[in-house]
């Protein structure tokens, strides 16, 4: 097969179909880092939380039979977690990413030992009873293809992102919540000199990140498919962390950064049949947030200098 | 360094307090699964000491823990969270092993050393990314570390399945030469090698440098007042620079010594976040380096005592490593062990400074 | 006339350092009221207190007639009760604008967002009143960073009232204004207690004081001394009550020996984060044997001139010798090779490392040096050996060197600074800047002996001081330097005239020239 085949076979429209499913658990995933970095903390414990929500969201989805119920257990779940986290990293100064790193171990090994005892299987779980969060149809669109694929068959979840991304964006730049919330995060003391709680403002937002990734976690199991899968997280937490870091902790730029993170992900998976080596396409996503984080500092250097500098008048 | 002795042995109590009480959780959960928790611990043990095979496991395993353990210790000294360890330590396997089966056959004294200074130069030169970046551009290394250890990995996995593939079955690179293979110990049929001398000889070399040249002293410094050493000249991000290297070179050794002691060849995925177990230990004893030996033999033994627990008595393992995150959780905060608190209560003493906000 | 604040028998405890000791203060309704005292002396804890932002360990404080310290008493409480606060160190979020600053923790809402949606409309026509009522002048749409630090005073002064402050403690707002902002400032005041406003004005400037207050409280070392009225008190006697002698402190100057130029600092220009701290074309030079003092305001590009001859900051253009060999731009670790010693201007900062033993702290710039460590491999014997000497000969107390640095008090946690730098081998330049901030009386006068005693040895001087006694009582030569520029240069001696070099801090240039 020639190259340009290739190309075209990957290239089709149903890659947007594909993009959007796989940059969706990233996008929520990456909320979490969002919400958390603009007050001014670096959260690495959504890998582990996201564990807990897939197992979670698959066991009560198990035992209820109700989706609703499943995402709101994964999402409290979460929250949970996150508070818990909150009072270590508070109350006792626990190194925030030794927090991370301990809670993702836990998440990855801890759902390992629930799996093994609850459902009494290792490796994944799969059963006609895990109820998966529904999708949107719209049969209008069904002689249209080009249209239905890219249009129809998402999850519930996969429409809900758009709104809780630009929910999210609304809350923090237009809110009287997300002004105090930012100002906590660029300058705590002026924080605490305006009478604002600061430490009440970091518990709400790591809460809150903790509730983007439980259901990151729900949607991962429930919606993207519907079975458990050790390490199903799969790197997406910290995938969300560094488009986080692309978009600068804004919401909307950070979405897109998760986009491209999908995007990759899906042409390298698309790229493995044929033989090619898929991995440099993996990789660009994180060399290319590595450069636009060292980009943005450099410039930003270049721009303090040339304010301070005393040669101009 | 020269703290109150009263101070110390409160942190030991404490300490010795989250030992206990994850020790009588992780009983209980052993009960509640229908398991004699009695069983569970000494199989734990059996597993983990008794015989050749299983002792050998551990040291196996105490091996890469102490050698990463001390390499992030530095690390955590100057406050950089380097959890590109793992990077680097497949970054230093792979070229550990990619002289040792392209290179034609030499004498062992001449192979080893190369293979292994080969392999701890790629690992200083890929953790020099992260370390630049935060030393010159005080860009966070926890972000950048994380996504270079994803990066990494898909690096090495180009690498074994094309240019340096075994084309074989499975996704590996071909062995690397009889002669650079590191002696096994008398523990056969365990795999634990020589490297236990070389791990240990890292750990002298890791405490020695810390605390007794100069550069050490430097790095000490760096972690608490950076602004202090410009002004006495020390160049703090020459110093940053310099320790996260030294720190990827000894991640990058404790993969060669993994590939020359244990596997022979590279193989996909081979480590399997074992990078993260030697932080752990390192955490687990709060950066005290008199301790890490230690700490690495306990978390060795709950990995291999976990396997042993596993086969004769079926708590699952899996508990074990939930178990372990959680105790470095609770050391981590100490302060809810604060069995002082308890006889303070009588007699109310001022409190002193809370302070909030800037100094006078 | 009603009593407002009544804070009794305060006691506040830091680390390392009892800030506040027993002190009491009030204020009377509609009343300027100055808090003075040396840096240190603990007015700005005080103020904090009263602001909320430390909690007491012992002692009371009464708003109205109503004891609030029997609950949890917080900034967001005294808010609440009218009391607002101007830091010396501006609390603006510089990523924000000026207007989203002013409104932060008390936000105008639209109406049917249940408190949700900002209405930056109705700030906006909130902020205009004060605007215009007291002729303040703020770009509301513009970022922080991009204003000038009048304008960032201003901006804390609306925030302020914006919360409905009745009382408005400023901590030293003077420090960072030009003479002619601080007088539209003391405006702004007077308008203010005309409109009923309590105004508490912390401040170590006793003209200002003097020319601003009803009332004048004074504090020293953390203790209350006393509370006079403005009209029934002059300078002198104030300047007595904070200092608590009579005998002003008056190190006897040895005559300098000229001897050959060991710094010579050409047309140099220095970046600073500061609009009026950037060097902008300064040349001068120290001799050997001599004393050259820096004297002017803080702020003025002092510390900026410390930092770039100590190789620590940048410099953009000209060129600093010394010892004849270019020095511009070289690292710290190279110019202190070229014979430089230096007492950095803040010992918590640049000073000292807190959390290590003072025997490290002691010979950090020497640890490279034979006999403390030979092919980087450290002597531990070796330093422990000389700290003990020098813990001696600088007269260092607790001696014993094994203790932690941040432990001492600060006259002695600044002797481990001096003993370090004048302890070096090899010296021939000292930058000493502000060598006795913030320490206690005694401690001033052996380091200023110290520093006269490094001059007799040969050793070139180039100090930096916000204290003009100190420039005064050691410097041969003075050089005043205002908003970056020297504005005038002259020989200390014994007629020199105080009004021609405050005339000169306060930007008026050289009469003679």
């Amino acid at each position: 097969m020639d190259f340009m085949t290739i190309i075209g076979n990957v290239f089709t429209y149903s890659l947007v179909h594909d993009m959007i499913t796989a940059s969706v658990p990233i996008i929520l995933a990456c909320m979490c880092a969002v919400i958390s970095r603009q007050v001014n903390i670096i959260n690495i414990a959504a890998e582990g939380i996201i564990m807990f929500g897939c197992f979670f969201g698959v066991l009560v989805s198990y035992m209820t039979g109700s989706w609703v119920l499943a995402v709101l257990v994964s999402v409290g779940l979460g929250m949970l977690i996150s508070a818990f986290m909150a009072l270590a990293y508070l109350k006792y100064n626990v190194n925030i990413f030794v927090l991370g790193l301990c809670v993702n171990m836990i998440g990855t090994s801890g759902t390992r030992f629930l799996l093994q005892t609850i459902f009494k299987t290792s490796g994944n779980f799969v059963s006609d009873k895990i109820v998966p969060i529904p999708r949107v149809n719209f049969s209008f669109l069904d002689n249209i293809p080009v249209l239905k694929s890219l249009f129809s068959g998402y999850s519930f979840t996969e429409w809900l992102v758009i709104p809780i991304v630009i929910f999210i964006w609304f809350m923090l730049y237009k809110s009287v919540w997300g002004l105090r919330l930012r100002s906590v995060g660029l300058n705590e003391m002026a924080a605490v000199t305006s009478g604002i709680d600061v430490n009440g403002k970091k518990l709400a937002a790591l809460v809150l990140s903790g509730a983007c990734a439980g259901l990151a976690g729900a949607h991962l199991s429930l919606g993207y498919s519907c079975l458990f899968i050790e390490n199903m997280s799969g790197g997406r937490g910290f995938m969300g962390m560094a488009a986080m870091q692309f978009g600068g902790a804004n919401p909307l730029w950070a979405a897109i950064g998760c986009v491209v993170f999908g995007f990759s992900n899906s042409v390298a998976n698309r790229l493995t049949p044929y033989g090619i080596p898929n991995q440099f396409v993996t990789m660009i996503p994180y060399v290319a947030t590595i450069i636009v984080l060292s980009a943005s500092v450099v410039l930003a250097m270049i721009k303090r200098r040339k304010s301070e500098s005393a040669l101009k008048a | 360094m020269s703290e109150n002795k009263a101070e110390k042995s409160s942190a030991v109590i404490r300490i010795a307090i989250a030992f206990a009480i994850s020790a009588i959780a992780l009983a209980i959960i052993i009960t509640l699964c229908g398991h004699n928790a009695l069983d569970a611990f000494y199989q734990m043990f059996y597993g983990a000491f008794i015989g050749k095979f299983n002792f050998g496991s551990t040291i196996e395993n105490f091996i890469l823990i102490l050698i990463v353990g001390s390499a992030y210790s530095l690390t955590k000294r100057i406050n950089y969270f380097n959890i590109g360890l793992e990077g680097c330590l497949y970054i230093g396997a792979m070229f550990t092993c990619a002289p040792g089966f392209l290179l034609p056959d030499m004498p062992p004294w001449i192979i080893i050393p190369l293979c292994l200074a080969c392999g701890m130069a790629a690992g200083a030169i890929w953790s020099a990314i992260g370390g630049a970046l935060k030393a010159f551009f005080n860009i966070n290394e926890a972000c950048v570390t994380i996504m270079l250890n994803y990066v990494a990995i898909s690096l090495t996995d180009f690498l074994l399945n094309n240019t340096w593939s075994a084309h074989s079955a499975a996704p590996e690179t071909p062995h690397v030469q009889a002669n650079a293979m590191l002696p096994k110990l008398p523990l056969a049929p365990s795999r634990a090698s020589v490297a236990l001398f070389i791990a240990i000889a890292v750990f002298f070399f890791v405490w020695f440098v810390t605390f007794h040249t100069t550069f050490g002293f430097k790095l000490r410094h760096v972690a608490d007042n950076p602004r202090f050493c410009e002004a006495v000249g020390i160049h703090s991000n020459l110093i940053v620079l310099g320790t996260v290297m030294l720190s990827g070179a000894l991640g990058g050794l404790a993969g060669g010594c993994q590939i020359l002691g244990v596997y022979g060849n590279f193989i996909q995925n081979f480590s399997l976040n074992s990078a993260f177990y030697g932080m752990l230990a390192c955490l687990l004893v709060k950066n005290n380096l008199k301790l890490l030996p230690l700490s690495a033999l306990f978390i060795a033994f709950t990995r291999t005592g976990g396997s042993g627990m596993e086969y004769y008595t079926g708590v699952p393992k899996s508990l074990i490593d939930t178990v372990v995150p959680i105790l470095i959780l609770f050391i981590a905060m100490d302060q809810m062990f604060d069995y002082k608190r308890f006889f303070r209560i009588f007699k109310r003493k001022p409190k002193t400074g809370s302070a909030v906000g800037s100094k006078q | 006339m009603e009593k407002i604040v009544e804070m009794n028998n305060i006691h506040k405890q830091f680390p390392y350092v009892k800030a506040v000791d027993g002190a009491r203060f009030d204020l009377y309704k509609g009343e300027i009221h100055s808090l003075i005292g040396e840096n240190g002396a603990g007015k700005s804890t005080m103020m904090k207190i009263l602001y909320g932002m430390y909690e007491i360990d012992d002692g009371e404080i009464i708003l109205s007639g109503e004891r609030v310290t029997d609950h949890k008493y917080t900034t967001h409480t005294a808010i609440e009760r009218g009391v607002g606060m101007v830091h010396q160190e501006f609390m603006l979020v510089k990523e924000m604008t000026v207007l989203e600053n002013i409104i932060l923790g008390s936000e105008p809402t639209k109406k049917g967002s249940r408190n949700v949606a900002i209405d930056f409309e109705a700030a906006r026509e909130k902020i205009k009143f004060y605007i215009e009522n007291y002729h303040m002048a703020v770009h509301l749409e513009k970022k922080v960073t991009n204003i000038s630090v009048g304008e960032m005073q201003r901006v804390e002064i609306i925030k302020a009232l914006y919360r409905g402050a009745d009382i408005l403690i400023l901590d030293e707002p003077t420090a960072v204004l030009t003479p002619q902002e601080a007088d539209q400032l003391f405006e702004i005041l007077n308008e203010m207690r005309k409109d009923g406003k309590t105004i508490v004005f912390i401040s170590h400037k006793l003209k200002e004081v003097m020319k601003i207050s009803d009332r004048v409280s004074v504090m020293r070392a953390g203790k209350y001394i006393t509370t006079v009225k403005q009209s029934e008190i002059t300078m002198e006697e104030l300047a007595e009550l904070m200092i608590g002698r009579k005998v002003f402190l008056n190190t006897k100057r040895t005559p300098p020996k000229e001897g050959e130029v060991v710094l010579e600092v050409k047309n140099i220009f220095v970046p600073s984060e500061r609009e009026l701290s950037k060097i902008r074309g300064i040349s001068f030079n120290v001799r050997k044997g001599e004393v050259v003092g820096v004297a002017g305001v803080d702020g003025n590009g002092q510390s900026e001139l410390g930092e770039a001859i100590a190789g620590l900051r940048r410099v953009e253009k000209g060129q600093i010798l010394l010892g004849g060999e270019d020095i511009t731009n070289k690292s710290a670790l190279q110019v202190r090779r070229n014979g430089l010693v230096h007492i950095p201007e803040d010992r918590n900062d640049r000073g000292l490392n807190g959390t290590h033993t003072f025997a490290d702290n002691m010979l950090a710039a020497e640890i490279r040096n034979h006999p403390y460590s030979r092919l980087g491999v450290v002597n531990s014997k070796k330093i422990m050996e000389e700290a003990w000497k020098r813990s001696e000969k600088f007269d260092i107390r607790p001696r014993d060197p094994s203790n932690i640095a941040g432990s001492l008090s600060g006259g002695n946690a600044q002797k481990i600074v001096v003993a370090r730098e004048l302890g070096a081998a090899g010296k021939r330049f000292l930058l000493a800047a502000q060598p006795t901030r913030g320490i206690d009386i005694g401690n001033i006068e052996g380091i200023r002996k110290m520093i006269d005693q490094a001059k007799v040895e040969g050793v070139a001087v180039l100090l930096i001081s916000a204290d003009l006694d100190e420039i005064m009582s050691l410097a041969d030569r003075i050089i005043v330097l205002y908003e970056g520029r020297i504005t005038g240069e002259l020989v200390n001696e014994e007629w020199i005239d105080e009004g021609k070099l405050g005339y000169m801090m306060m930007g008026g240039g050289d009469k003679n020239e």
